[in-house]
């Protein structure tokens, strides 16, 4: 009967439920259940990426809490898998601006061949795959 | 009568996607070995694989989302990544496997060489992926692998003792002359061939391919509860011919004339035939979905653009990525490895790596956020968590029997 | 500052005792869904790694029994909302004295 298990029992103790009265209107999103890893399509519907990481505003006195500035995609294995700060980390950005819907996946307004992200798919397109005879037929 | 017609080449798939090289020789090592002690499996897997790939077709239906995607949607970016390594390196060996069938069959056929035939077929598997329609290539090799019905018809002209065979399989006894690591062992392998993670990966990939919407879901279930099972009944036949013809015989499959060796018996030259465009079709159409399988689950976790919708162009890593899994396939097949046996092996890891597709599945499917009203019922949730029971306990024994047994030896 | 150091950080009560990790990060968005997207709070447990990601506060309650391990596991997870954590720094997240726990469970109204 110490300290420590008195101290397990709060813990145990189910919190206060979520303040419904809240001025606040709007969506709560989890960032690991909503955010990361989710694919994330342009405005064509076309997949871009995945959600490796976000980019948020650095905590301010000022400012209140920290803002979603962007999506990152790129590094995943920098932080996401190594864990911690990895210096040199290096980032393809969507702005959080060019984000039109969060639902199942998110969709941007803007078209995917703009990204910087895409790159890779748009030199392997051009060197490669569109060179190969029928690269541009439409299959169906 | 349109609408009857998708049903049945919606079928047709189902049976093509069931029975691949790795079911058919599995089946017939099994037959030739264990007769039908081991025509239980073959039922377990079927239930699991209806069940699986429903539910995956469901999720792509209502939601949209392809399995790798939901995959490492549910488990992270780090789980997914092993289950990713784990599942291609599954899908590249049976991708291995099948082009080696491919090459295999067509040796039966015309005596040349399968070194000659491996690049021809892979190249082949590559035309199709790079140019078919999707719809077309589902149905074509559907359509021909029809043909291993001839292991049934063979089955049935042997005229075997049903009961006993009937018997041997309703109370299953191991062999006097088999240990029980080897029973065991083949009873995973056989597990993991009927659940191989690539059925699922296509099978709801598919359904993007497809467009598949609500309406569709009804369409999909006629389709994998009567293709599943026509392809398990398929299976048992392969074991049973086995087990009519070679386990007497005392002949041990190491072949794939071994395989046909039960249906020539029967039938000749005529049923040889059937059996090859079969062998050729099932293992061909194999092919196509593991060549695709590697592809969606790299784009899918990756969030690449892929699909056989879109033209190559518009999907330049998706294809990129196929084409180097053929490659490196055709240059494993080169060094002149047992193609039969890098089928059994597949089979076997194919076990290892099913919990980590399987568990997401199913988690997703329960989630309103994507399936809104059309979550799973009770009877479904309580019947695959059964079979994940069993997925999982496959899992864990898989390489520990493997060491046991010596690998079934 | 990037989410994914953030994830994982030992979380701190004013008196300097652990009080366990960050598991995840709540964010609210605007409605309408254009807008800056503000970090409302943050979830402390203590496992480094949640199940499913946080599959137990979707409001899915099947299937059973896996939904309600999962809910038992996750059993003492709290929010603490922004207003409440007073510092984060790359080893340590420090939470004002007397900061409210909340549960961690998503109102039906996002869900």
């Amino acid at each position: 009967m110490n300290a420590a298990r008195r101290r397990e029992r709060a813990r145990r103790r189910p919190a206060a439920p979520y303040p419904l009265d809240e001025p606040s209107t709007g969506r709560l999103l989890d960032a690991r259940l909503h955010l990361l890893d989710r694919q994330v399509l342009d405005v064509d519907g076309t997949p871009v990426t995945v959600v490796d990481d976000v980019e948020l505003t650095d905590p301010g006195p000022d400012d209140g809490a920290p803002r979603v500035v962007a999506l990152l995609s790129g590094s995943v294995l920098n932080t996401r898998l190594l864990g911690g700060h990895q210096p040199g980390a290096r980032w393809y950005r969507i702005p959080w601006s060019a984000v039109r819907r969060v639902g199942v996946t998110l969709e941007l307004e803007v078209r995917g061949e703009e990204l910087d992200v895409t790159w890779t798919e748009r030199w392997l397109r051009d060197h490669l795959i569109a060179r190969i005879p029928g690269g541009r037929h439409d299959p169906r | 009568m349109k609408r009857l017609l998708g049903v049945a080449l919606g079928i047709l798939t189902a049976i093509g996607g069931f029975l691949d090289i790795g079911d058919i020789v599995t089946n017939a090592v099994v037959g030739a070995r264990f007769g039908m002690s081991l025509a239980w499996v073959v039922v377990l897997g079927v239930v699991g694989i209806v069940l699986f790939a429903h539910m995956s077709g469901r999720v792509a239906a209502v939601s949209g989302r392809a399995t790798f995607e939901i995959i490492r949607e549910r488990l992270g970016a780090r789980v997914a990544l092993a289950n990713l390594v784990a599942s291609f390196l599954v899908t590249l060996l049976t991708l291995t496997a099948e082009v080696g069938g491919i090459a295999l069959a067509l040796q039966l056929a015309t005596a040349v060489e399968p070194r000659l035939w491996i690049p021809v077929a892979a190249f082949a598997v590559w035309l199709v992926v790079w140019r078919a329609g999707f719809k077309v290539m589902e149905n074509v090799t559907g359509l021909l692998g029809l043909a291993l019905v001839v292991f049934a018809v063979a089955l049935v002209q042997l005229g075997p003792d049903w009961s006993a065979l009937l018997q041997d399989a309703v109370a299953p006894a191991i062999p006097a002359q088999e240990h029980a690591s080897t029973y065991w062992y083949y009873a995973v392998a056989l597990f993991g061939a009927a659940m191989t993670p690539y059925e699922v990966f296509f099978f709801s990939s598919g359904g993007v391919e497809e467009g598949w919407t609500e309406k569709d879901v009804a369409q999909s279930r006629a389709d994998v509860l009567v293709g599943f099972p026509l392809g398990g009944v398929l299976s048992i036949a392969i074991a049973a011919c086995a087990a009519v013809v070679l386990l007497p015989a005392g002949i041990e499959v190491t072949s794939l004339s071994h395989v046909a060796l039960p249906v020539v018996t029967a039938g000749g030259v005529l049923m040889l035939a059937f059996l090859i465009v079969g062998v050729v079709a099932a293992t061909f159409g194999a092919a196509l979905e593991t060549a695709l399988s590697s592809g969606y689950m790299v784009a899918q976790y990756l969030g690449w653009s892929w699909g056989k919708f879109r033209r190559p162009a518009q999907a330049a890593r998706f294809h990129l990525t196929m084409i180097v899994a053929l490659l490196v396939g055709v240059g494993v097949l080169m060094t002149g490895v047992d193609a039969i046996k890098v089928t059994e092996y597949s089979v076997v890891f194919s076990a290892v790596a099913l919990p980590l597709t399987y568990l997401p599945i199913l988690v997703v499917a329960n989630d309103p956020q994507y399936m809104g009203d059309e979550v799973n019922g009770r009877v479904v949730n309580a019947l695959g968590q059964v079979v994940l029971v069993v997925v999982l306990a496959a899992s864990l024994a898989a390489i520990p029997l493997m060491l046991w047994s010596g690998a079934g030896a | 500052m990037i989410l994914g150091e953030l994830l994982g950080t030992p979380v701190h009560d004013a008196a300097g005792h652990r009080v366990g990790l960050v598991v995840d990060v709540r964010f609210l968005l605007p409605s309408g869904e254009r807008g800056p997207a503000r970090v409302h709070g943050v979830l402390v447990g203590d496992r480094r790694r949640v199940p499913f990601l946080g599959f137990e506060r979707s409001g899915a309650r099947s299937p059973w029994p896996v939904a309600q391990w999962l809910r038992r596991g996750n059993a003492g997870a709290f929010l603490v909302r922004w207003a409440d954590v007073v510092e984060v720094r790359p080893d340590r997240v420090v939470l004002a004295r007397g900061a409210r726990r909340w549960s961690t469970d998503l109102p039906e109204r996002s869900a």
